[in-house]
């Protein structure tokens, strides 16, 4: 540590003197000793407080003298237990308070005599209740009754009321009350959609909230003043009114309702009432007001004729009354005639029903008769043309005149027919066997032999340009025929046919096979039985003898087992599955191999083909239909239908189409009048 | 009387002789007249305690032979 620069003390006091300090080294003689200053500092606070407490004290001293002096200047005089200086003895004591007794009596006794003044010469009477108010309904009080009315219960602080003296009845407030209790426990709905101005008619406009008005003002109250000479009740006729009006607009509809209400089980007796009544049935009476018609008319007739045989006008008139009595049955929906209808309906049916179930015998007689009846007829239309008869026939014949038209059909259906014939050399017989059935007079027998329905189907040709659908109605063998003829049935083709011979052989085989497992069945039970008893035979013999049937059983199974899987093998060398899988679309169409895949295609990558796609496929197929569903002899757009219409109409064979450009012929109005002049 | 030792730590290291009911403020003047730096720039410390001018060295228990810190303002 470099040494610290350092003055000397001479310098140093020098320096002091300089700037006004006691040179050093002066000091050193007055040493104050601490502990003495301490000590004497200490003694002299003690001597203070105790000063202090010195001067307290004696000021407490002199307060409590002065206490004391005010209290025994107070005190002063006659103590109760002192003798009393004055001669005050009991009687005079006696005789002070009687003097005072009398005064008071005095005082009371002018105080009652001036209230008997002035409550003397006054009558109370009915009059003076005039201006009284009662405090209750004019309406609370029964006619003839007696009501005791007392003044009104008033708070003492209530200042007086400017209308007087109220009055009321305590059984009636208590009446009152208990009417408020049982409103308020009716918990009505403090906001009512229907509760607006326009709905209260005539009345005041409520206050906004107005269910909240009562606590706020207090109950309203209704009173009446009682009037002259005490009568009541005579109002002006305009408060009447007023007050009637009041009444009328408390009784308006309610149309508010409970929306909460639960539905319940049962109704109760007034909802029962409000559901409709089921109408009574009119029409057993109604019967038999038509029979009491017709037993009037019966019993009338006789009565009629009985009266005066002479009328016959009279005998004629009951006919009216039946007849008009049926013409009411027609209209009314009559049980009576529904049922007769009904019984003939089921009548007819079962005679068709009959006709259908004949025999060839049968139908042969039938043939007999109708030729019978034809002859007849003819011969009856000779002698007698008995009105216009509309038959199949006669249409049929009709529809003859038209050479060109049958010429071309002719043609058409010679073509189809060849066609027809090189396919049903091979097909069953059930097709033509239809044709045949459109034909009402033709049996099935007949239709077996495979070469009649040609025959046949030439003479339909003939006869008619328009050939008659079989009807449905006619049974099942008519049904197919159309069915077939419409192009709902497909011809069997070469390959369906083939497949019909498989399967054919096929059944057989199967028949086969089951004759044969049959008979191996039973063979296997007579083996069984066999053992069984060959077993009862040599029970008990020894161990040896068990292990060597044992063996001989196992050799005979091998036996067995190699047979079987032979004559196995024999029994499939024949087996030709016919395997046909057939897809149907949505519509139970057969779908072609190719539809197929693209149905399964579509299933598989889920989507299918776009929506131009599917309306096409859709039209072709309603194409398909409507092609199926047209008369067989007939295109499409019906034009054999509308030729032979024209040709009717015009009464000629041919028709021209068009003449060069125009498209209306111009011979056409022509050849009318000439028809007509030729007529 | 008491010697005070006064370091500044930048050179400057002094001893002064002084009374111990000597203020603050006398003693700067003696250390003012021996550095010849003006005594309201002195600022005396020990540690961070910066000891007032009207307090005396006593009271603040500064004997004889004590250090204490020299700064200026």
């Amino acid at each position: 540590m470099a040494d610290a620069e350092e003055l000397s003390l001479e310098e140093t006091n020098r320096l002091r003197i300089q700037a006004g300090l006691a040179p050093l080294g002066e000091e050193t003689e007055d040493v104050i000793d601490e502990d003495q200053v301490a000590y004497d500092n200490y003694q002299q606070l003690k001597e203070d407080r105790q000063r202090e407490k010195n001067a307290k004290e004696v000021m407490e001293r002199i307060e409590k003298a002065k206490n004391r002096q005010k209290a025994t200047e107070k005190l002063k005089g006659k103590g109760l237990g002192d003798a009393s200086d004055d001669e005050e003895s009991a009687m005079k004591w006696i005789k002070k308070s009687r003097k005072r007794e009398k005064e008071l009596a005095e005082k009371r006794a002018r105080e009652l005599a001036e209230m008997d003044k002035g409550f003397e010469g006054v009558q109370y009477d009915s009059a003076d209740l005039t201006g009284m108010k009662v405090a209750h309904d004019m309406a609370e009080f029964e006619d003839g009754g007696e009501v005791i009315l007392t003044l009104k219960d008033r708070g003492i602080l209530d200042e007086e009321d400017e209308d007087g003296i109220e009055l009321t009845n305590v059984n009636l407030e208590e009446r009152e009350r208990l009417r408020k209790n049982q409103e308020n426990k009716k918990k009505k709905p403090g906001y009512n959609v229907y509760d607006d101005e326009e709905f209260t008619i005539g009345g005041a406009s409520k206050n906004l909230l107005s269910q909240y008005d009562e606590e706020l003002e207090g109950p309203k109250r209704t009173s009446f003043v009682i009037g002259q000479e005490g009568r009541v009740g005579q109002d002006s006729p305009a408060q009447q009114k007023a007050s009637i009006a009041q009444k009328l607009k408390a009784q308006a509809v309610d149309l508010s309702y409970e929306k909460m209400q639960e539905v319940k089980d049962y109704y109760t007796h007034e909802e029962a009432a409000l559901t409709f009544k089921k109408p009574k049935k009119k029409k057993k009476v109604r019967r038999r007001v038509a029979q009491d018609d017709e037993d009037s008319v019966e019993n009338g007739t006789p009565a009629n004729v009985q009266q005066d045989t002479s009328y016959m006008a009279v005998d004629e008139q009951p006919a009216a009354p039946v007849k008009k009595s049926f013409d009411e049955e027609n209209f009314v929906d009559d049980d009576d005639l529904q049922q007769a209808l009904a019984r003939t309906r089921r009548i007819a049916n079962k005679k068709k029903q009959q006709i259908q179930r004949i025999t060839p015998e049968d139908i042969a007689r039938n043939i007999a008769q109708q030729r019978d009846t034809e002859q007849l007829d003819n011969e009856n239309e000779d002698e007698a043309d008995s009105g216009l008869v509309i038959s199949n026939t006669s249409e049929f014949v009709n529809s003859l005149s038209m050479d060109p038209v049958i010429e071309r059909e002719k043609r058409e259906r010679e073509r189809q027919q060849a066609e027809a014939e090189a396919a049903a050399a091979a097909s069953s017989a059930i097709v033509t066997e239809m044709q045949l059935d459109s034909e009402e007079d033709v049996d099935m027998e007949n239709a077996e032999s495979a070469d009649m329905p040609h025959e046949n189907g030439e003479n339909e040709e003939e006869i008619s340009a328009v050939v008659d659908e079989p009807l449905v109605s006619r049974g099942m063998a008519a049904t197919l025929a159309l069915l077939n003829q419409k192009g709902f049935i497909a011809k069997p083709t070469e390959d369906q046919l083939q497949r019909e011979k498989h399967a054919a052989g096929r059944l057989k085989w199967i028949a086969e096979q089951k004759r044969k497992d049959a008979q191996r069945e039973r063979e296997r039970e007579r083996d069984r039985l066999r053992d069984k008893e060959r077993d009862k035979g040599r029970e008990g013999r020894g161990r040896d003898y068990e292990r060597e049937r044992e063996h001989e059983r196992e050799v005979e199974k091998e036996r067995k087992e190699r047979e079987r899987m032979k004559e196995y093998e024999q029994r499939m060398k024949d087996y030709k599955p016919d395997v046909n899988i057939e897809y149907t679309d949505e519509f139970g169409k057969v779908m072609t191999p190719k539809e197929a895949y693209r149905v399964l295609s579509h299933k598989f990558h889920g989507k299918t083909s776009g929506k131009a796609k599917t309306e096409k496929r859709l039209r072709k197929m309603q194409e398909e239909l409507a092609l199926n569903s047209m008369g067989s002899s007939d295109t499409p757009h019906n034009l054999a239908a509308a030729m032979i219409d024209r040709q009717e109409k015009t009464g000629s064979a041919h028709f021209v189409l068009s003449v060069g450009n125009r498209g209306v012929l111009p011979g056409d109005e022509d050849n009318a009048a000439k028809k007509r002049r030729t007529e | 009387m008491v010697e005070i030792e006064c370091n500044d730590r930048l050179g400057k290291k002094i001893r002064v002789k002084a009374s111990p009911r000597d203020t603050i403020g006398d003693f700067k003047k003696l250390v003012a007249a021996q550095i010849g730096t003006e005594a309201r720039k002195i600022v005396l410390k020990k540690w961070y305690k910066e000891f007032k001018d009207h307090i005396t060295l006593d009271d603040y228990e500064l004997h004889d032979g004590m250090n204490v810190e020299l700064y200026y303002r």
